[in-house]
């Protein structure tokens, strides 16, 4: 059912302007960019910071303004992303690549849920320094990002 | 001091790894396909007109192969728009095979669908 949904995304007319348009994907592809930018500049940046590799400013005002950066360029991605994809839904789902990307990006969102979640998240911005699991889970992020990035760059060559 | 480096190094071995892999892999340009042209024909079974990249899908008499074509302004300079093919119709291509012998692409020069001939690459175009 969610397929069969997906699917129907093409026949859109925003999906069928996106194809005839000469500027409207390769905007929509810079719009992606600049989101994923914004996200994993901001994230790896906090990730760094936790795992003590970086090791300048205080985590409390850090972790609040990196996190929300990176919310708003995951928001940027999402939603460009959801629109380079309704161009040809049927292509991308068939795509080996782009099904490892959202396995990872699922994977990647629930690291986030449960970071979120953490008494010692919320005793970071309190002050306190980051204890194993939050330099474990930031450990995760920065591998889970940089791979879909991978994955990503990589739906064009399979 | 010494993590930093490490850090460093790190990084721009994962930006050279980025830059090159796709190198040998992509689809842009000529690199990956046979340096001679070729002739197929085949049965339209997928038309896809629109970025990142116009193809067709065809059945031909040694299985099912990809089209690419020009890039979408290239493909539309062609004159090859929506309408134009339409699944089942015949198609020669006249282009260059992927050179890997197990990878089932055509880089088209030319279609030719209902006497009707869209050039890709004018300047590419070898006539027998």
């Amino acid at each position: 059912m969610p397929e069969t949904w997906l699917l129907s995304l093409s026949e859109s007319a925003l999906a069928s302007a996106l194809r005839q348009s000469a500027i409207g994907y390769p905007l929509l592809s810079s719009a992606h960019i600049l989101g994923l930018s914004l996200l994993v500049g901001s994230i790896v940046t906090l990730d760094l910071r936790l795992l003590n590799i970086v090791k300048r400013g205080r985590l409390s005002e850090l972790a609040p303004l990196l996190s929300r950066v990176a919310a708003g360029g995951l928001l940027l991605a999402a939603v460009s992303g959801l629109l380079l994809f309704s161009v040809q839904p049927a292509h991308y789902l068939g795509n080996n690549a782009f099904l490892l990307k959202l396995v990872l990006l699922s994977l990647a969102l629930i690291n986030v849920a449960i970071v979120h979640s953490l008494p010692a998240w919320r005793l970071l911005l309190a002050g306190q320094p980051p204890g194993l699991l939050l330099k474990f889970t930031a450990a995760v992020s920065i591998i889970l990002w940089l791979a879909i990035i991978t994955a990503g760059r990589w739906i064009a060559f399979v | 001091m010494l993590t930093k480096y490490i850090v460093k190094s790190v990084f721009s071995a994962l930006l050279l790894i980025l830059l090159w892999l796709p190198e040998a892999a992509a689809h842009h340009g000529w690199n990956w396909t046979e340096d001679q042209q070729t002739e197929m024909t085949g049965s339209i079974t997928e038309v896809y007109i629109g970025p990142p990249h116009p193809r067709l899908m065809i059945e031909t008499d040694v299985g099912r192969w990809q089209v690419d074509l020009g890039n979408p302004r290239q493909t539309k300079a062609a004159g090859f728009v929506e309408g134009e093919a339409k699944v089942g119709d015949q198609v020669l291509i006249r282009g260059h095979r992927s050179a890997k012998q197990d990878e089932r692409i055509i880089k088209a020069v030319r279609a030719t669908i209902n006497n009707k001939q869209y050039t890709f690459y004018p300047n590419l175009l070898r006539e027998d």
